[in-house]
């Protein structure tokens, strides 16, 4: 090693201090990078350095008890017990907001996130990013050295190198007053960061900064400066609304406060007892889960959107809301109209009216600004301000920012000598007009911050490997406005280190990243401890303000634009975020690449999303490659069609085509093949969300799609087959129906009873009974439960090739069935049903398997024993549900690859790592079963219902799934199973499954008296 | 005697074609009396060379044998995977093959014990040859749900043998009764192979020239010196066997059905199962022989000794048997309609008419169809017509199974878990790999062991008609 014993301040033992080979042994043991690392040898011996100095720099400075895993602790820290569970609060930050945490560490090792359940927003629920952040953390391609870059060629460095580098280089700039430099960051509204951005800026008069986030919320902030003169933010609350109005936005998965949005919004979707039931009513291009929640849903263009709130602006008027511009909404009446539109806002206006001030609007990010002002005016007009949507006080815009745009431009233009990238993938996520990769080749001087070597760092002059938000210190402003604080549950695994401590570090003074989030908390030392603690800071959220809405301009509208069915060259083009991997940014996690999207089941890539209408009058086929081309720029994407989908328009995915991701989703250096296509090609600026004028060309070259669940590629027998059936297997009705026959949902086997039988059954009566209930009525299908599951029971990713032969291993899926005519959009409805091992007791599994591999348990729980288990698939054969998951291949594989041991860390130590040649399936989360079992024996009492929570129902944002003992009479589960909808998923064929579903309700608007199931062809 | 005694099966018919003058009272052709009859069969296992057309065959299978070698240790090294199974259609070729050549090893055991206790003097003409047929592709059979597993190294956890983790199988699976059945049938039906087989091992053994030959028959002959009283014991044994084998004809293809029927998989869950997998594993394995003995007669010049009356007469059992499950394809369509159940009813709609159409139709082409042109007598006696019919038979019943297994399981319940499944090269390699172990052992037995049972066959020969029967 060439890190001399002088520059080590502090050491463990002469051994560390020496570096003695067999020190350098026993580094070697603990992080399993073996010396025959497959990087060049100067990469491993940085690696080993930076190793070495984590080691001891994480004895210095950590915040919890050091790891130890060689050198036996020779005095066991405070409350530390080898194996046991610690949770810490954290926070996440994604976009401008950060969400609320409780992290699970065993031994110093994050393995598992969970909402945090004191913090307000979360309540213990999360969303399936912040479940995956675990396999983010571990990720193997994630940068692990600073590197530097000279004429496109990559040497490595380290910290103490760039340190060396920054002194200098920045401090010749302080001497220029920062000119020539400037800053690009997120749009984080992190308290630190603002902070440390000020002064950045302070101390750098003459600096520019620029933030950039592919996905953000200005237009909606922007929208209520003008419609209320001020800067607030919409922060609805949906348990109080009784009509919610949807305007192309999917509040219930991609707003910062969707967790919050669901649970609210699902309080309101139980009708049971007379409770009153929420209407939803949405508008969007394309499906989406809130779209699929909607009692009433109607494909719009997004350019048609803005028109479809003036006519309902306008109705409204007519109606008898008095309006401030009264005569200029009825004269600025755009021509639009569909079938049924006219009758859908008839109902919508009636609906608002009648529910003044329990009522709410929202429109989503892909909205000018315009029709935001118009939406947000209009909650205050039907009186929601203050009751159904609270407006919370927004930063004034920065003025002295400098716009991306402009950046680009000096950047072009060779004023910019220093270039500092704080996160963020610009070269891949600016707008295409903008041309910012090959503006960043001229800048002399480029600083990266990043996880990865990512497409931005690869063309900057410096990398620097950036610290996971599980690794350091953070805080975060969660969606409410309370201030969260991060803490870090584990060293930095490769050294990186945090954008507030880089800031501090180029400002000359490299201060620790927790000195820097503390300096945010007011208070003393207790105040600090018991922020950290808690994950927030107490009481620190703002008030809302009270609004006035002022006078908006008569809104235009580009007549072309609204065209009901726009010809070739002027078809619209939809962008959204993934629902799965964002803006990209979580490009490189299998399991986000291999979780199926909510309403498509589409792993691994994305697509364009068009109507059949659009599709047959295109030429388009499905799953074909088509070439989009606009304002000159062109892509290769492949074709979908796909029930729901407003016509004469396609709507893709942002986020994928990455060509510097990684080894999961497309890394050009190493030839690993790209998901998907890059959206963002066709992005540019002034049509961030959508733009006309498109032309779609038909290639017909056949691209298989990966989803785990045939959508329409089915034959006229397997369309009436299915239809015959789904009506039994998802059952629903309308509140009306309920009110009348609350046992409507029941069919004769569910009233089956176990005196009938003529076996004498075993039912695993013994003590408790786990069951399980899901309730098909708040359910919204946001796919959270199949992450959390797959992050708690260590479930492979197997990869595209392997889900196209349909081969994907989740234990709890989605089931998504469409119903309607897709001829009919206004009546096509969405329906989603999670499905995991229904745990029966009478298992068809159990009986087949020839080595006794799958058991009852005494408490019914139907075990799987992977030891025994030889793997001869009857049992699958045998399961009505399909829920047994096979492990074809050695799906752990690539864990074995040199350089992705790290992936290891990432697993559940109580949950038995699967081989190949076994079979395996939900297990109700045995494992917290026990845990739970053993926490009540050692305290001597009996088990509290809800005290084992299986990893689905802990991260299911509106509760939809509950699990508990059925033998308590008491137990929310055995109260969701008397539930009169409650029905068991073919009871007929008498397996008693423990799993019990909730039959859906929808509220349709009397007069707009919808097909219900059963009374109409399902299609899916 | 007994050797024109009119039996079960085919008997009234053979009767009725006696009465009527067709055939000529002898089974075996020709002028051959003992002497010669003995030279023919023997003459095969001494020739200096085999024909052309032997070293042909045995080198396509040898190398087949190899490539299925290769396949295993691939397969073993990678895991199910390499094959297309897929969830839910988690069994496919593998067990269609396993059914496939449990279904073919039928003929064998049925000529061997339900002929011979039905005293059908025909069958010894043929009782050798499809005695080895079975027990080979007993051996392919058995090879298949072994290798299937996905984790092969504990394949013998299915036994129920002490062992330190005091676990038994499990014996409610069905899976654990074919493991029974199959070892059962295996045993019972090498044993009566082998027991069959000693006195002519004994001649091969007193005209052996060589020093090797005479060690090896000598030691598999154990002793027989063709006493009377060594004839009794060997006459008493060999009904005993075969009083024993009898019954496993109908039981291992009926247990082998329980691996379908006792699931409740819509397809699968009839009780039709049985009689229906034993009518066709009969239909098919008199296809294979047939497939077998139209070369073999021609190639080592038994014309004499497996005479066209033998053909016609299991042209005939083909034709019935095909008949049979024709019946039980229609059936199961009646009782998927007539039992209102929707998931059974689709079921079989999807057979005939879903993303399988085809597979269904090959089936019913091969099997129902095809059988039936051997309503007419010149059908059954040209040679090349019955061959090309018996291999689409042995097609139309390996697509019999592929129906079975993949259509039921590719769509069952749950719509949402409907996937397509598609073999993968590997799947093809296996099938074609299982081929080249079955004729390897079948080219090795046809060159060294008599092809025909050479103490019985004289039994109907006119000679021994003339001086009476044996029994």
């Amino acid at each position: 090693m060439n890190r001399s014993a002088s520059t080590q301040r502090y050491w463990r033992s002469l051994n560390d201090l020496e570096q003695t080979t067999e020190f350098q042994d026993l580094v070697q043991k603990e992080f399993p990078a073996g010396p025959e690392e497959n990087w060049t040898a100067t990469n491993r011996r940085r690696f080993l350095q930076v190793m070495g100095a984590s080691l001891a720099l994480g004895t210095a400075a950590s915040c919890r008890f050091q790891e130890e895993h060689i050198l036996p602790v020779k005095e066991r820290d405070e409350n530390r017990i080898p194996g046991k569970p610690k949770f810490y609060a954290g926070a996440m930050n994604l976009g401008a907001y950060a969400q609320p945490l409780l992290v699970t560490c065993y031994d110093g090792r994050p393995t598992k996130v969970e909402g945090n359940p004191d913090h307000a927003e979360s309540q213990g629920a999360s969303t399936a990013w912040a479940q995956a952040a675990i396999l983010g953390l571990y990720d193997p391609d994630r940068s692990r050295n600073p590197s530097q870059f000279q004429g496109g060629v990559e040497s490595s460095a380290d910290w103490a190198a760039f340190e060396e580098f920054s002194r200098q280089h920045f401090g010749g700039l302080k001497a220029q007053q920062g000119q020539g430099l400037a800053v690009l960051a997120g749009e984080s509204r992190a308290p630190s960061q603002a902070r440390l951005a000020a002064a950045f800026r302070k101390f750098f008069p003459r600096a520019t900064w620029t933030t950039w986030e592919p996905v953000a919320s200005n237009a909606e902030e922007a929208g209520c400066r003008a419609a209320f003169g001020k800067s607030v933010r919409p922060r609805y609350l949906l348990s109080d609304a009784r009509v919610i109005v949807a305007l192309d936005d999917d509040f219930l998965h991609a707003r910062p406060d969707s967790t919050r949005l669901a649970r609210e919004y699902a309080s309101r979707r139980k009708p049971d007892d007379g409770a009153w039931m929420s209407r939803l009513y949405a508008v969007e291009p394309v499906f989406t889960i809130t779209g699929a929640s909607a009692d009433h849903r109607m494909p719009l263009r997004r350019a048609q959107v803005g028109a479809f709130l003036a006519l309902l602006e306008a109705k409204l008027v007519e109606k008898g809301l008095a309006h401030p511009q009264a005569d200029s909404v009825e004269t600025g009446k755009p021509r639009l109209d569909a079938p049924g539109m006219a009758m859908l806002l008839n109902a919508m206006a009636d609906d608002l009216l009648a529910h003044r001030g329990a009522c709410v609007l929202t429109v989503g990010v892909g909205q000018p600004a315009e029709v935001h002002a118009r939406a947000q005016r209009l909650n205050a007009l039907l009186g929601a301000a203050g009751k159904t949507v609270q407006y919370l006080p927004a930063p004034e815009p920065d003025a002295a920012a400098l716009p991306l745009k402009d950046l680009a431009q000096a950047m072009n233009e060779g004023k910019v000598s220093t270039l500092l990238v704080l996160g963020g993938n610009p070269a891949y996520d600016a707008p295409a007009d903008y041309n910012f990769a090959a503006a960043l080749k001229k800048v002399a001087t480029s600083i990266h911050l990043g996880l990865y070597l990512d497409e931005t760092a690869r063309l900057c002059s410096w990398h620097l490997p950036e610290a996971h938000f599980l690794e350091t210190w953070s805080d975060g402003l969660a969606a409410d406005g309370s201030h969260l604080i991060g803490q870090p549950m584990i060293e930095p695994l490769w050294g990186g280190r945090s954008a507030l401590e880089v800031l501090s570090l180029c400002m000359g003074n490299a201060r620790a990243g927790m000195d820097l989030v503390r300096e945010g908390v007011t208070g003393g030392d207790d105040a600090w401890r018991k922020a950290v603690h808690d994950g927030f800071v107490a009481g620190a959220a703002p008030a809302a303000e009270t609004v006035e809405p002022r006078n908006l301009p008569t809104a235009t509208f580009d007549e072309a634009a609204l065209a009901a069915a726009p010809a070739n060259g002027a078809l619209e083009l939809n962008f959204t975020a993934c629902p799965k991997i964002w803006d990209g940014r979580f490009a490189n996690n299998g399991w986000l690449q291999e979780l199926p999207d909510p309403i498509t089941k589409i792993t691994w890539g994305n697509v364009a999303f068009l109507s059949y209408k659009t599709g047959a009058e295109l030429g388009i086929a499905n799953e074909t490659l088509i070439n989009l081309e606009v304002g000159g720029r062109s892509l290769e994407i492949v074709a979908c069609t796909v029930p729901g989908a407003a016509d004469g328009q396609l709507t893709v995915q942002l986020g994928y085509g990455r060509t510097s991701a990684g080894h999961v989703a497309g890394l050009d250096d190493d030839k690993v093949e790209r998901t998907g296509s890059d959206t963002y090609a066709l992005r540019s600026s002034d049509a961030l969300w959508t733009v006309g004028g498109v032309t779609a060309v038909a290639t017909g070259v056949v691209h298989r799609i990966a989803s785990t669940q045939d959508h329409h590629m089915i034959d006229a027998v397997g369309l009436a087959g299915r239809a015959d059936r789904i009506e039994d297997l998802v059952r629903e009705g309308s509140a009306e129906e309920y009110a009348q026959n609350p046992d409507f949902a029941k069919r004769a086997p569910d009233f089956w009873d176990k005196k009938d039988s003529l076996f004498e059954e075993k039912h695993g009566d013994g003590g408790h009974r786990w069951g399980m209930a899901v309730d098909l009525s708040t359910c919204t299908g946001c796919s959270a439960c199949t992450i959390a599951c797959q992050a708690e029971n260590n479930i492979p990713v197997v990869g595209r090739e392997q889900v196209l032969k349909g081969r994907e291993m989740h234990w709890i899926r989605m089931d998504r069935y469409f119903q309607g005519d897709v001829a009919d959009p206004l009546n096509l409805q969405a329906i989603h049903q999670p499905v995991a091992c229904q745990q029966c007791e009478l298992a068809p599994c159990e009986e087949v398997c020839p080595v006794a591999a799958t058991v009852h348990s005494s408490e019914g729980l139907n075990d799987m024993v992977y030891n025994r288990c030889v793997g001869t698939r009857y049992c699958s054969n045998n399961c009505p549900y399909k829920v047994r998951r096979f492990n074809f291949l050695n799906f752990r594989k690539d864990t074995w690859k040199e350089g992705n041991e790290v992936l290891k860390m990432a697993s559940n130590p109580e949950v038995t790592v699967r081989s190949r040649g076994v079979m395996e399936k939900c297990t109700f989360c045995v494992q917290r079963i026990q845990t739970a079992r053993v926490a009540a024996k050692v305290e001597g009492r009996a088990m509290r219902d809800g005290e084992a929570r299986s990893a689905c129902q802990q991260v299911c944002p509106t509760g939809s799934i509950v699990f508990g003992d059925l033998a308590d009479p008491s137990s929310a589960v055995s109260k969701a199973h008397a539930n009169r909808r409650a029905y068991s998923m073919l009871a007929e064929l008498n397996n008693k499954p423990r799993n019990r579903y909730l039959a859906r309700i929808r509220n349709p608007h009397p007069t707009l008296a919808l097909p219900l199931a059963g009374e109409d062809e399902h299609h899916g | 005697m007994a050797n024109h005694a009119p039996g079960a099966l085919g008997a009234d018919l053979v009767k009725k074609a006696e009465a009527e003058g067709v055939y000529p009272p002898a089974l075996v052709q020709g002028r051959d009396d003992f002497a010669s009859l003995t030279e023919t069969i023997c003459r095969v296992t001494e020739a200096k060379k085999p024909p052309r057309e032997w070293y042909l065959i045995f080198g396509v299978a040898v190398l087949l044998l190899g490539m299925l070698g290769a396949v295993i240790i691939h397969l073993i090294m990678k895991g199910v995977g390499v094959w297309g199974n897929n969830q839910p259609v988690a069994w496919a070729w593998p067990i269609v093959n396993f059914v496939f050549w449990v279904g073919i090893g039928h003929a064998g055991t049925l000529i061997s014990a339900i002929l011979f206790l039905f005293r059908q003097g025909w069958r010894t003409a043929i009782n050798r040859f499809s005695e080895a047929m079975t027990i080979f592709a007993v051996i392919c059979a058995g090879m298949f749900p072994a290798i299937h597993v996905g984790r092969i190294w504990f394949i013998y956890w299915v036994f129920p043998i002490p062992n330190q983790m005091s676990m038994w199988p499990n014996f409610r699976s069905p899976l654990l009764w074919d493991v029974f059945a199959v070892s059962t049938y295996f045993s019972v039906s090498l044993l009566f192979w082998y027991m069959g087989m000693v006195p002519d091992l004994a001649t091969l053994r007193d005209r052996a020239v060589t020093k090797v030959r005479r060690f090896w028959y000598g030691l598999f002959s154990l002793g027989w010196n063709g006493s009377n009283r060594q004839w009794h014991r060997y006459e008493r044994t060999y009904l005993i066997l075969a009083a024993l084998a009898a019954p496993l004809v109908l039981s291992v293809h009926s247990v082998v059905s329980f691996d379908f029927a006792a699931s409740q998989l819509p397809g699968w869950h009839t009780t039709i199962f049985p009689p229906y997998f034993v009518a066709g594993a009969i239909f098919s394995g008199f296809a294979m022989v047939l497939t077998l003995a139209i070369p073999a007669r021609t190639l080592f010049g038994f014309k004499d000794i497996i005479t066209e009356r033998h053909v016609d007469l299991m042209c005939r059992i083909i034709m019935a048997t095909g008949m049979m499950v024709g019946y039980a394809y229609s059936m199961e369509f009646f009782m998927s309609w007539y039992s209102a159940n929707k998931y059974e009813g689709f079921t079989f709609v999807n057979r005939a008419t879903g993303p399988y159409w085809w597979a269904y139709w090959i089936m019913v082409t091969c099997n129902v169809i095809s059988p039936q042109i051997f309503w007419w007598k010149k059908a059954r006696t040209n040679m090349l017509l019955v061959f090309i019919v018996s291999i689409f038979v042995n097609i139309g019943m390996w697509f019999e199974r592929f129906v079975i297994t993949v259509t039921s399981l590719n769509r069952d319940f749950l719509p949402s878990s409907w996937h397509y499944y598609s073999p993968t090269i590997v799947d093809l390699m296996t099938l074609a790999g299982s081929f080249g172990l079955f004729f390897t052992f079948f080219m090795l037995f046809c060159r060294y062991l008599p092809q025909v049972a050479i103490a019985e066959v004289k039994n109907v020969t006119p000679a021994a008609h003339a001086t009476g029967g044996a029994h």
